[in-house]
């Protein structure tokens, strides 16, 4: 009986089952599964460059800051362009009664 | 298993692993269709098909960053990876006898002779959950996702006299199946 049916015929029988076409939701379920480290990623390294650049331009201020400070003011003078201010003269501060009790 | 052949895939499979939104919807829109076929016929429920099809989407997600292109194809991978989560699911039936089988397609003939493209569908899916399940891969790979002797074979992992051997069968038990269908009613 089974060797009634051509090759063909049962082809055609095959193609009459078709299958099925995906639904929006399963595609969307899909779609939003899928990667995306790269956008992701990309805005975590522009932080994390912005983030560095940050830290390094601080520290470059503080040594600069640090520098200035530290140096002689023969230096800090060089580099700033500003004169130096003179030692402070402590001896008109004296107090003329205490000279007169010394003597 | 590396094929002299550039795999058009593979271009696709690395973009959408680096989170190429483009890559994703042609990727998805390329394949989806063809790998929901496959299960829904290796299974013959739409329901368990989706999900499948779902299932074997999100590992191509988790393995595309890492995707070696000339390894494999990736549409004999995508197979392989949908007949092995089928598998899973038939197997999990097998576990659970006294599970309903889905959707109970008719295998019986029509009551009348006048029948619907989709009756005759149902009929079909009804013969082809009705056999084996090798001689249903078979026929489901060659036939329906048109794939090579040769490359349905090496999916199987069997020979190629071995897959024309399942093939013979399946297709004998098919006719029998649908023998009232022969004359094209």
């Amino acid at each position: 009986m089974t060797e009634d049916m051509h090759d063909t015929r049962l082809d055609e029988l095959l193609a009459a089952y078709e299958a099925p076409e995906p639904a929006a939701a399963l595609r969307e379920r899909i779609v939003a599964a899928a990667p995306r480290e790269r956008a992701i990623g990309r805005t975590w390294r522009w932080i994390a460059g912005a983030g560095l650049g940050a830290v390094l331009a601080g520290s470059c201020a503080a040594g600069v800051a640090a520098g200035l400070t530290l140096a002689p003011a023969s230096l800090a003078r060089a580099i700033t362009g500003r004169p130096a201010q003179p030692a402070a003269d402590v001896s008109s501060l004296a107090d003329p009664a205490d000279d007169a009790a010394v003597s | 298993m590396t094929s002299g052949a550039a795999d058009p895939d593979d271009e696709l499979v690395r973009r959408a692993g680096q989170g190429d939104a483009a890559a994703v919807q042609a990727l998805v829109a390329r394949k989806l269709r063809r790998v929901l076929a496959l299960a829904e016929r290796m299974l013959g429920d739409a329901a368990e098909a989706e999900d499948v099809a779902q299932e074997a989407f999100f590992r191509v997600w988790r393995h595309a960053p890492r995707w070696r292109p000339g390894v494999a194809q990736f549409d004999t991978w995508l197979h392989r990876v949908t007949l092995n989560l089928c598998y899973d699911r038939l197997r999990r039936r097998r576990e659970r006898p006294t599970a309903e089988p889905p959707d109970s397609p008719d295998t019986g003939p029509a009551p009348d002779r006048g029948l619907h493209a989709a009756d005759v569908g149902r009929r079909v899916q009804g013969a082809l959950q009705a056999l084996p399940p090798r001689q249903r891969e078979a026929i489901v790979l060659c036939h329906y996702q048109e794939l090579g002797n040769i490359e349905a074979a090496g999916l199987m992992g069997v020979t190629v006299e071995a897959l024309e051997s399942l093939l013979s069968r399946g297709r004998r038990a098919l006719k029998a199946a649908l023998a009232d269908l022969a004359d094209g009613a």
